[in-house]
């Protein structure tokens, strides 16, 4: 197979378990080139797994695995990835400029070193060591390294971990700027934001199996609840039957209410009992919504 | 300016190919300057060995003595046993800890070229100080050598490098950093003492002495003795050929250990 047609990453009934706990269940992806994948799901869902076999750190228990068109861990598929893990460090003694140069050197069409590290706004702390500089600064040195060699598998574990708005930003125009140069990037995060505003596609992972794969839109659609609570006087049976009401409870007088539609309940609700007061909206959290997604395909 | 400025690498250019020498090479010199700036390890590493040959051979050892010519010979082989255990394994221990072996692993590096950076450092280290043992010895304690025997003797030193990084490279893919460094003293002084790195083996009971026939500190210095003359029993082949058995197990061990844990 030609290395550059062939898919970023393909996954075939792949498994994996730690002991005797399963952490994925046979797992069917392709990922291809030009385009950015997020691996969404809550901590212990499999996106580190995942990443570990893609990268060769761990063999699945079954299925078949190939990473740019080659064995994950090998010196072809090495090659042609730029990674950033969720819990590697750096030479603390090495400046920022060095660790660059150091990693551009692996690659052969490495961007210039000093492009490289503008791209990360590390430009003042370039002869800085790493020891020294703050959390923050620290996940951009190592998103630099990934980026430095131009790969085309751009593999980032929970990318933008640690990082303020403005750096996220950044980081988050440097993976579209990837992608737009025909690169496959895979990422994880846990945050659908993230995912929605970065990703072409998204992959939902809750328990080591697929439970969606679409673009961040439609996953946005299925798992984006949220939760209104308020004081009213309607009744349980009344509430239950505002449209987009998912589930209802009360306690000490407030209620509680699960809604795939906020706004189109609301608008019923207040019509029905315009006295409804101490009002508040809040987005569901990604595990309470992926928790309400699994009892409904259960059921 | 201090001390460390000096040390900055000059930028050479990003070469457009990455030829495998060119890797190693810019590797091992990233190594080197991360020893260098890691002061706390340098300076007991290095300075042990030439202030204690400097106590023993140039301040208490009766005039007319061997002891200068003696103690160069296992006082190089200490020289080497430090940077392979501390520098080396005990090192390999903490980036395996911190990641960055795992992250060096996944990176187009050619696989184990981050160990023969390590490794090269641990050498480069060891082989200044065993040159300034050498020139202690010469210029302090009026040591006088053919210059073969020179030669000989600073190969033994060199080689020790081998048997003891891998070693080191067995504890360091095996244990966390803080377990690495504890087992790494208690090695030191175990291998120097009972190979008879500190004082001379006929000093011990019998016992002991059967004792250091199994450990490699012992041939390896029985080989260093032997280059200046003061062979202390047993021929140079059998000793060679125990010091390369070390390097087979301790070598097999290594592998087996990088082999099971990709992290």
């Amino acid at each position: 197979m030609n290395p550059s047609s062939s898919p970023a990453i393909e996954a075939r009934g792949v498994s994996h378990r730690y002991g005797r706990v399963p952490s994925l269940s046979d797992v069917d992806l392709t990922i291809e080139r030009g385009a950015v994948t997020a691996l969404l799901g809550p901590n212990g869902a499999g996106k580190t797994t995942f990443v570990n076999l893609v990268l060769g750190r761990d063999r699945p228990g079954s299925g078949s695995l190939t990473t740019l068109g080659a064995l994950p861990g090998s010196a072809a598929a090495r090659a042609g990835s730029g990674v950033m893990l969720q819990s590697a460090s750096l030479a603390a003694q090495l400046t920022v400029r060095e660790h660059v140069r150091l990693f551009a050197g692996y690659y052969p069409s490495a961007l210039p070193v000093g492009e490289v590290i503008a791209l990360v706004g590390l430009e003042k702390e370039a002869d800085r060591r790493y020891g020294s500089l703050s959390g923050g600064q620290q996940r951009r040195m190592q998103f630099a390294l990934a980026v430095c060699g131009q790969p085309a598998l751009l593999v980032l574990d929970e990318p933008t971990v640690a990082l303020d708005a403005d750096s996220r930003r950044l980081t988050w125009a440097a993976i579209r700027a990837r992608a737009d140069a025909g690169a496959a990037v895979l990422l994880t995060t846990h945050l659908l934001e993230e995912a929605e505003a970065l990703a072409d596609r998204v992959v939902l992972l809750a328990g080591g199996r697929i439970l969606a794969d679409a673009p961040p839109r439609a996953i946005k659609a299925r798992i984006a609840e949220q939760r209104i609570t308020c004081r009213s006087t309607l009744s349980l049976e009344r509430i239950t039957q505002l449209p987009g009401v998912i589930a209802a409870s009360s306690h000490e007088g407030r209620w509680s209410v699960r809604t795939s539609h906020a706004e189109r309940t609301l608008a019923s609700w207040l019509v029905r009992d315009p006295n409804l007061r101490d009002l508040e909206i809040a987005r569901a959290s990604l595990e309470e919504a992926l928790a309400q997604l699994l009892q409904r395909e259960a059921a | 300016m201090n001390s460390i400025d000096i040390l900055r690498p000059s930028a050479p250019p990003i070469p457009r190919t990455s030829p495998r020498l060119g890797v190693i090479r810019r590797e091992i010199h990233a190594e080197i300057v991360r020893s260098l700036r890691t002061p706390s390890f340098l300076v007991p590493t290095l300075a042990m060995p030439l202030a204690f040959y400097t106590l023993f051979a140039l301040v208490l050892a009766p005039p007319g003595s061997q002891t200068g010519v003696y103690i160069l010979a296992t006082y190089g082989v200490l020289a080497s046993l430090g940077p392979c255990l501390f520098g080396f394994g005990a090192g390999i221990a903490s980036d395996r800890d911190a990641g960055i072996l795992g992250l060096k692993r996944i990176s187009p590096l050619p696989a184990g070229a981050f160990l023969i950076a390590r490794l090269a450092s641990a050498a480069l280290f060891t082989l200044v100080v065993v040159l300034a043992l050498d020139v202690l010895a010469a210029g302090g304690a009026g040591v006088r050598l053919p210059v073969q025997s020179w030669f000989t003797l600073l190969a033994v030193h060199m080689l020790s490098v081998l048997p003891f990084c891998l070693l080191g490279l067995c504890i360091g893919l095996r244990t966390g950093a803080s377990a690495a460094m504890a087992l790494s003293n208690l090695l030191f002084i175990g291998l120097a003492v009972l190979g008879g790195l500190w004082m001379p083996l006929s000093m011990f009971p019998p016992v002991m002495q059967k004792v250091a026939l199994a450990l490699p500190t012992y041939h390896m210095s029985a080989l260093a003795l032997q280059a200046v003359g003061l062979g202390i029993g047993g021929s140079a082949r059998v000793h060679g050929l125990c010091a390369a058995a070390y390097v087979l197990v301790f070598g097999g061990l290594a592998w087996r250990a990088w082999t099971a844990n990709t992290h």
